[in-house]
């Protein structure tokens, strides 16, 4: 029932604003997206590889800054991220270990370029990366550029696909040349 | 003697006066060295402990380290300005090490650790290099470069397959660390963006460390451009600067208020200025040679001398008040001085000869104090007794005449005050009694109580050090030995005791120099457990079987390791350019031709057990030490011989009076009020809730010499009421002069000055009171019958 609600709010949004796509519109538009648990599939393309690395599992996302990977192929694994607050727990090492996520820049860049997307967060984006929209409200390409020399010397953008409120994949462009790109899907649950 | 052979004389001794203080002036500027070392002030350390404490202090890592917090604008600007601070102060060269951040790791610290991992790492073991070690480690990278991690894993992937840098990093991850905001450290308020400087040129390097700390504060200004930051600064050296600066504040501005009172009251009681401003020339002269011959003797004159060499000097100032003031209407200067000669000479002698008890003292410090009171009081005596004659001879008189009010008024005054003589006794027993019963527990213990820094600067810096996870260390486990590379070993082989009381909850955790650099034999076994090139590229070819790295991506690391193979163990000075290195130069150092290393414990639940569990490996190069312990002790004992040193004192003095007044019971009428006084001051101290430290003890010497003189004077003031009147007279003068020159103390912001002020206003008081009292006595005696 929500999601027809959504669907028909953001159908109606996007005949009345189909002239003002902006950044400004898409996060109001993301805002509005609801907590969801969303698959992914992930696939890891490097040059270092003969074939690329295949990964799936869960994400999880709560407003406004909880977000958990759960990774379940290969090998089962979470990443848990509440506030700046990072949870590392590996079945193989049995031990979780936690840090804080600011005292990982480059990770934390990564983690504000959904984390901040799906609360709708232009400005904490703002603060890592520099934006470029492309499309409409029912497809679009939000190209994150980063600004900080932390991340920059790894990662040479993060490409983030979507269309009517909803975030759709994700795509990291490294500066090795290597890339990863994540999937998402409907809800798990 | 005829006149005119007289005048010859008197003429040979001006010159000689100028002579000599024209070369006391020449040495001090041209050769004297002034050093702001606060150790030579501390006493000479006993057990190893107190030298280890000693040594820290003087040139300890914690003496090189600053600590900056930039607070007051917007966080996004505080990274900004951190980070642009930090580009600054190293690319000046002129910091061992600049630290802002756990994201900053600079590229160059970054790869010259890279290029360290085989020597480093603790995982590097000869199983680490069998198929199935390489297999393991091959496993963890790919899950490393699949996880979120990947992006900053594979530019090392190819030359670190086992992951050894990682393993590095990991084995610092359980020390405390600031949180960060984009890759700059921050306080738990993310008010604060914190960095820690270690400065090229040792802390007690005064002159250098000004013009380092003035640096920062210019190259701050410049980047914070256009921001509302601000710049907190702490660490000894920051402490020390202020010190100095602080005490040269006040001293400029109260030593001219001072100077003016002395003037004004001088002025006042002879209705003249030349006068007052002769007055000053013993003093000065006095100051003068003492400073050139404190330069001479030991080479170097500290400037804590200085300051309470001055303060013993101070008495100094009352002896032309003395000639002066006693100057008869008949008489020339000069036959003053020989009248009460033998007086001035005793009061002059007392001090001389009571300052010798210091001279023969084992510190430093004091031996130079020492050696400062007997040539200041003695060239201040000399001059006094030789030189204002002849440059004064017939000045205004102290103007008071018998049956005047003035003289009515101080002979009633002094009637009045001899009614309590029997106080003075009294107030000994009470004093000597109240010290007594609290015993030890007088002596301040606490080096923390003797700090001049205020403490508003002491939470700042409390609160950078924490923030910083640098707190104050206070238990250590510590190893010496005569080579850098045994101390290392033998940290190595304490490690599993170590963890063991780890474990069982003795204390929380503990640092320690191995974990930064191993010993050579270590390092040594890790890089031969490295197998030859050919045998390494067959083992990691059947390591690689089935999983998707690409054929030949290995290479680089086959050839690097390889290579390393029969490479020689790092030593200290490798690591002397790198941030790696603060941690190691912290805890492994020379000290009197042995090597120090030491083991930091945090959180020690059970100290006793600690200590027990170190005395039980009953290993010579190892002992434990508890900071505050050593420091207290080490405090404590100053004090008790501080009074020691006072007690030979006063036996001198008394002896020199002996000699002098040929009277036993002479010498105790002088001496039994001046003792009363200083028993009295101290006790008000305590009862007050100080302790006694070094700074009052000086401040009681200096009433002990100027309390004997007025004692001194009072007892041979003449039987005539007039001329009595006028040695009553003077004696106040001088007190006068006393009490607000150092009463001027009291308001100075310096803690220091502001005791000693306090100190010698009361003891000066009281000792006036009490030889009134008491040594005038017979004097009325006298005259009464």
């Amino acid at each position: 029932m929500l999601g027809l609600l959504l669907w028909l709010a953001g159908g109606l949004g996007a005949t009345a604003m189909a002239q003002a796509f902006s950044i400004d519109s898409l996060m109001q538009e993301l805002a509005r997206g609801a907590e969801a648990t969303v698959k992914y599939r992930e696939t890891k393309h490097s040059a270092l590889l003969k074939q690329p690395l295949e990964m799936s599992g869960e994400l999880r996302y709560k407003r406004p800054s909880f977000l958990e990977k759960r990774v379940i192929t290969p090998h089962d694994e979470r990443y848990t991220i509440d506030g700046d607050t990072l949870t590392v727990e590996r079945k193989r090492d049995g031990r979780a270990h936690t840090l804080a996520l600011q005292s990982q820049p480059v990770l934390w860049a990564l983690v504000e370029g959904i984390r901040a997307t799906l609360r709708g967060d232009a400005a904490t984006l703002r603060r890592f990366y520099r934006l470029e929209l492309e499309g409409d409200t029912t497809a679009w390409t939000l190209h994150l550029l980063p600004s900080g020399t932390d991340m920059a010397e790894f990662v040479r953008a993060v490409r983030l696909r979507g269309g009517n409120g909803r975030l759709r994949a994700m795509e990291v462009l490294e500066v090795s040349g290597d890339r990863a790109v994540t999937e998402f899907s409907e809800a798990a649950r | 003697m005829s006149a005119r052979s007289r005048a010859v004389s008197s003429a040979g001794l001006v010159v000689a006066w100028l002579a000599v203080l024209g070369a006391a002036l020449w040495l001090l500027f041209a050769r004297t060295t002034f050093v702001a070392d606060l150790t030579a002030f501390l006493p000479r350390p006993e057990t190893p402990g107190q030298e280890l404490l000693l040594g820290q202090l003087a040139d300890g890592i914690a003496s090189r380290l600053l600590l900056i917090g930039i607070e007051g604008d917007a966080p996004e600007a505080l990274v900004a300005t951190s980070k642009a601070l930090a580009q600054t102060l190293r690319a000046s060269g002129r910091f061992r090490y600049v630290a802002n951040g756990a994201g900053e790791l600079p590229r160059a610290e970054r790869e010259a650790l890279f290029a360290l991992r085989y020597h480093l790492s603790p995982t590097v073991q000869a199983d680490r290099f069998s198929v199935a070690g390489l297999r393991a480690g091959l496993e963890q990278m790919l899950d490393q470069l699949a996880s979120p991690f990947g992006a900053i894993v594979r530019p090392m992937l190819a030359r670190d397959p086992t992951g050894e840098f990682l393993s590095l990093l990991r084995s610092q991850q359980d020390r405390v660390r600031p949180p960060s905001r984009d890759g700059v450290w921050f306080d738990a308020q993310h008010q604060r963006a914190l960095l820690m400087v270690e400065s090229a040129t040792p802390g007690y390097d005064g002159k250098a460390q000004r013009a380092l700390q003035a640096f920062i504060h210019e190259s701050f200004a410049q980047q914070r451009a256009g921001t509302k930051a601000r710049l907190l600064m702490t660490g000894p050296a920051v402490f020390a600067q202020q010190t100095q600066d602080a005490i040269e504040r006040d001293a400029h501005r109260l030593t001219l208020v001072a100077a003016a009172l002395v003037i004004a009251i001088l002025a006042a009681a002879y209705r003249s200025l030349r006068l007052p401003l002769l007055a000053i020339l013993p003093v000065f002269s006095g100051l003068v040679v003492a400073i050139a011959s404190v330069g001479l003797v030991f080479g170097t004159c500290h400037v804590i001398t200085i300051g309470f060499g001055a303060t013993l000097v101070g008495e100094a100032v009352d002896y032309p008040t003395f000639l002066f003031g006693q100057r008869q209407a008949h008489e020339r200067t000069g036959d003053t001085a020989r009248r009460i000669g033998r007086t001035l000479a005793l009061a002059i002698l007392t001090t001389v000869l009571g300052a010798i008890a210091m001279v023969a003292s084992s510190f430093v410090g004091i031996a130079q104090l020492g050696l400062f009171t007997l040539v200041g009081v003695g060239t201040a005596g000399l001059v006094t007794r030789y030189v204002l004659p002849v440059l004064a001879p017939q000045p205004p008189l102290l103007g008071i005449a018998a049956g005047d009010r003035l003289a009515r008024a101080l002979e009633a005054g002094m009637v009045r005050v001899r009614r309590l003589a029997w106080l003075v006794p009294a107030a000994l027993l009470l004093g000597i009694a109240y010290l007594g019963a609290l015993a030890g527990s007088v002596w301040e213990r606490n080096l923390e109580k003797l700090s001049p820094i205020d403490d508003a600067d002491k939470r700042t810096d409390q609160q950078l050090r924490e923030a910083l996870g640098a707190p104050d260390v206070r238990y250590l486990v510590v190893v010496r030995a005569a080579q850098p590379d045994e101390v290392l070993a033998k940290f190595e082989s304490l490690h599993p005791r170590l963890d063991a009381l780890r474990d069982t909850g003795v204390m929380a955790n503990y640092d320690s120099p191995a974990r930064y650099l191993p010993s050579a034999a270590l390092q040594r076994a890790r890089l031969n457990a490295i197998p030859q090139a050919s045998v390494l590229r067959t083992r990691i070819a059947q390591a690689l079987e089935g999983l998707p790295f690409q054929e030949g991506l290995f290479e680089p690391f086959v050839d690097e390791a390889s290579k390393l193979r029969n490479a020689p163990p790092l030593t200290v000075t490798d690591l002397e350019r790198m941030a790696w290195g603060l941690g190691l130069r912290s805890l492994l150092f020379e000290s009197g031709g042995r090597w120090i290393g030491l083991a930091p414990v945090g959180v020690v639940r059970e100290p006793a057990r600690l200590a027990q569990s170190v005395t039980e490996w009953r290993d010579p190069q190892v002992s434990f030490f508890d900071i505050k312990i050593e420091s207290d002790t080490m405090v404590s004992d100053h004090g008790w011989r501080s009074l020691v040193l006072g007690v030979l004192g006063l036996i001198v003095i008394a002896i020199v009076l002996g000699v002098g007044q040929r009277s036993w019971r002479l010498v105790v009428r002088t001496l039994l009020p001046i003792v009363a006084a200083i028993a009295v001051t101290a006790a008000l101290i305590v009862l007050a809730g100080s302790r006694i430290s070094f700074l009052h003890v000086v401040s009681l010497v200096m009433v002990l010499g100027a309390g004997v003189n007025y004692a001194l004077f009072f007892i041979d003031a003449p039987d005539a009421i007039a001329q009595r009147s006028q040695t009553t007279l003077a004696v106040l003068v001088a007190n006068s002069t006393t009490l607000s020159g150092f009463g001027v103390l009291i308001f100075a912001d310096t803690p220091i000055l502001h005791t000693i002020g306090l100190t010698v206003v009361v003891g000066a008081a009281l000792s006036f009171l009490f030889a009134a009292a008491w040594a005038s006595r017979g004097t009325a005696r006298a005259v009464a019958s």
